[in-house]
């Protein structure tokens, strides 16, 4: 069995040399930039966290046990992203058919080594996540206390591992039953029905970590209140997020060996399951699912005729939708956490412009990457159908303008979660402001990668969209939003400090908004109307 | 200039880099003919299409549909066209019958004008089922049938068909070709370019052998000559 696994691990790690091969140097720039990101976001929640606890610190009992509820909840929202993720990255993969699954599907070898090589990969994906959200939080938990560096990695480090399993072993399994049973008839009622698990589950992560009794907490005597706060749902011993927090406070022990089997018994049944369903719920991707339909309503206006094609693109592509939801929900569950977190720990006032700065910066980052998955490949996505739409007595300029708007539509939800952000967010900034200055910078990106997507398309990876947006030309994009992000979030902390006025502040974002999209939208015409001559 | 010539190709030129494609290419497609491309793989058939259809743009020559230059004024040129190419690749989350709405939408016709076009297509090859479905699950036989039909909407001058019956089953290849000579006797004209010499022999009123890029032959009547003879012979002499 690993000698087929690990020629399966190889055949990515071959892709992935393949990739480098082609214009080494700014890929591997490129990469380095994606790598910086990724350590610079884990920096931001370090010392984010690091400060935070030090304040928390200076009160004695409450302080320390803050500091444990904090570490709880992180971990359990983390874990349940997790959960999410490894839920959509499987069902997407079982409901969109390709060729190389296909292929090895008629080979003579069990399936239990596909089903290995996707748990490695997604394994892999669950384990960066997690590297650059709970390790730095754990990180700053030990910074300070009487524990060595080796204890301290070999805690956080435990930790990742039985995380990234557990999410595993539940997402890819409730997956894999949700595949298996979506028939014909009952197909849009097995999905609705897991979006609402999803979404009841996320409404109790929600009441867990903040049930109203928390409230109260400052109002009862010193001496209740360990007795009350241990009380609390979260604080519960059968929740896995604690018995992760016991390793995290105590490092080996009783607790460690009984998570660390009830992982390995999970891992174990999710396998079975997985290997059971395997076959069948890759026949299952054969049958025409009985997905909803949304007719194409004939308008007598050329571009919305377009525009719908494009958004169904979105709407009937399993693995768009997928990662559409997923970014969606992450972003809906992190930023409403984190601004309701802000809202019962009575954030100090010092520092309320860094956890404006800092929720903003998400809020950006978090849409850059929803419109680079989703929007930023509009173009790209046409390769195989080239034939048909630059064949078509169409304007360049309808083409570039169809895009521009299915991008825009598309990128439209995330207006609503800065809408349910800065609603939530009790911070002191006005909230009109932020709502503003969020939607601008939204509607911005949205436009920008729209067209930056359309300046250099790789129409070669347009069935596989995914590879566009991680892609050299997705990972660039990536890097134009995270220093927007950057200089955008020191424009919104000078306004926060009141070192500018806001009304200067939505001036500025909006001229430079149209200042950068005047050229782009002229370089992305020239662009499109070369390609439709020169495929 | 052929002043009756629906395609009129003349001295056209395609390199990619190091690579001749085309070299100095000429012909015409005249009103309600059959003007069928046969020559060997990588001869320069679907360069030449690719052309005419103006998904690339010669290095150097003409080309104009109905007097209309293609890369002069390619939406009114395109407007005369039908197009399908070699392998119609498809958006795979779009039924058929969406295709074709779309497609007739994006040619500009109006609702009255898609209801009776699709209403008339859809009855061509029996698939009317087919057309129902998302297209991801089609075959490469319904995939061409489906391009086909769309290439029919908005009432074209020219038909530009790379490779017509790959993929289709003989009663699918006999209405095709049915559907060509139909098409063509009603005012139509078409150019296209196959590998199957039986199919061109039966249908094509002209035939032009392409090799290395070059028109090397132009038969008029097909029916009148052994066209496998021929090509053989042809081609081979071009080698040598």
């Amino acid at each position: 069995m690993f000698n087929t696994l690990s020629v399966l691990i190889k055949l990515d790690l071959q892709a992935t040399r393949r990739w480098f091969e082609k214009e080494a140097i700014w890929k591997f720039l490129i990469a380095l930039a994606f790598l910086s990101v990724m350590i610079g976001v884990g920096l931001l929640i370090y010392y984010f966290s690091l400060f935070y606890f030090k304040y928390l610190s200076e009160f004695e009992v409450y302080g320390d046990l803050t500091i444990g509820y904090v570490l709880r909840a992180t971990i359990l929202i983390i874990a349940w992203i997790g959960i999410l993720s490894s839920f959509i990255g499987t069902l997407t993969f079982l409901l969109s058919p390709n060729k190389v699954t296909d292929n090895l599907v008629t080979l003579p070898i069990d399936p239990l080594n596909i089903i290995s090589w996707q748990i490695v990969k997604t394994f892999v994906l669950n384990l960066s996540l997690f590297l650059i959200t709970i390790f730095p939080l754990a990180l700053s938990y030990f910074s300070g206390r009487n524990i060595s560096l080796a204890d301290s990695i070999f805690r956080s480090v435990s930790v990742l591992l039985i995380l990234s399993l557990l999410v595993e072993s539940l997402g890819s399994a409730f997956a894999y039953i949700i595949a298996n049973s979506i028939k014909k008839k009952e197909g849009p009622l097995y999905l609705f029905g897991a979006a609402l698990v999803f979404l009841l589950g996320t409404i109790l992560v929600y009441f867990i970590i903040f049930p109203g009794r928390l409230d109260i907490l400052s109002e009862i005597e010193i001496e209740n209140f360990a007795g009350v706060f241990n009380n609390l749902p979260l604080m519960r011993s059968c929740f896995i997020a604690n018995s992760l927090t016991g390793i995290l406070e105590n490092g080996f022990g009783t607790h460690y060996l009984s998570i660390a089997s009830v992982t390995s018994l999970l891992l174990i049944m999710s396998i079975l399951i997985q290997r059971m369903l395997f076959i069948t719920s890759w026949q299952q991707v054969r049958l025409d699912l009985n997905l909803p339909k949304l007719k194409i309503i004939p308008t007598k206006v050329l571009t919305l005729n377009l525009i719908k094609k494009d958004i169904l693109s979105i709407l009937r592509s399993p693995k768009e939708l997928g990662y559409g939801i997923f970014l969606f929900l992450m972003l809906i569950i992190f930023l409403s956490l984190f601004a309701r977190g802000i809202e019962v720990n009575r954030i100090p006032t010092r520092f309320t412009s860094s956890a404006v700065v800092f929720s903003w910066f998400w809020l950006i980052f978090y849409s850059g990457t929803y419109i680079i998955r989703l929007v930023f490949p509009l173009m790209a996505r046409e390769g195989r159908t080239r034939w048909w739409l630059f064949s078509l007595p169409i304007k360049t300029a309808r083409l570039v303008e169809s895009k521009t708007l299915a991008g825009l539509l598309i990128s439209l939800p995330l207006l609503l979660v800065g809408f349910i952000e800065w609603s939530l967010s009790p911070i002191g900034t006005p909230n009109l402001y932020l709502l503003a200055s969020g939607s601008l910078v939204i509607i911005w990106l949205a436009l920008s990668l729209t067209l930056i997507g359309m300046i250099n398309p790789d129409y070669t990876l347009g069935d596989d969209p995914e590879k566009v947006s991680t892609g050299f030309a997705g990972l660039t994009a990536l890097g134009i939003v995270v220093l927007a992000g950057t200089a955008l979030s020191y424009l919104i902390n000078l306004s926060a400090k009141g070192d500018i006025s806001l009304s200067d502040s939505l001036g500025m974002l909006f001229i430079a908004g149209l200042a950068t999209l005047a050229p782009l939208l002229l370089v992305a015409l020239r662009s499109t109307e070369k390609h439709t001559v020169e495929v | 200039m052929n002043q009756l010539a629906i395609l009129h190709v003349e001295n056209v030129s395609k390199s990619f880099g190091k690579l001749h494609a085309l070299r100095s290419v000429s012909f015409d497609v005249r009103p309600k003919e059959i003007y069928a491309l046969i020559g060997p793989n990588g001869s320069g058939k679907t360069t030449l299409i690719n052309n005419i259809v103006g998904l690339l743009k010669p290095d150097n020559g003409e080309i104009t549909i109905a007097g209309i230059d293609i890369n002069q004024k390619p939406i009114t040129a395109k407007a005369l066209l039908g197009y399908v190419p070699d392998n119609p690749a498809n958006y795979p989350f779009l039924t058929g019958m969406e295709f074709l709405y779309l497609t007739a939408r994006l040619k500009h016709l109006s609702q009255a004008e898609i209801d009776k076009e699709v209403g008339r297509l859809k009855d061509i090859f029996p698939i009317e089922d087919v057309l129902n479905t998302p297209m991801a699950g089609y075959s490469r036989g319904s995939l061409q049938k489906t391009a086909f039909l769309a290439s029919l909407l908005g009432d074209p001058k020219l038909l530009v068909i790379d490779e017509p019956v790959v993929g289709l089953d003989p009663l699918s290849i006999k209405i095709f070709g049915e559907k060509l000579q139909q098409f063509s006797k009603s005012g139509g004209s078409v150019f296209l370019s196959t590998h199957t010499l039986t199919f061109a022999h039966k249908y094509a009123d002209r035939v032009g052998i392409i090799h290395e890029g070059k028109l090397i032959h132009e038969v008029g009547d097909p029916k009148k000559v052994d066209l496998e003879k021929m090509y053989e012979k042809e081609v081979h002499t071009a080698y040598v």
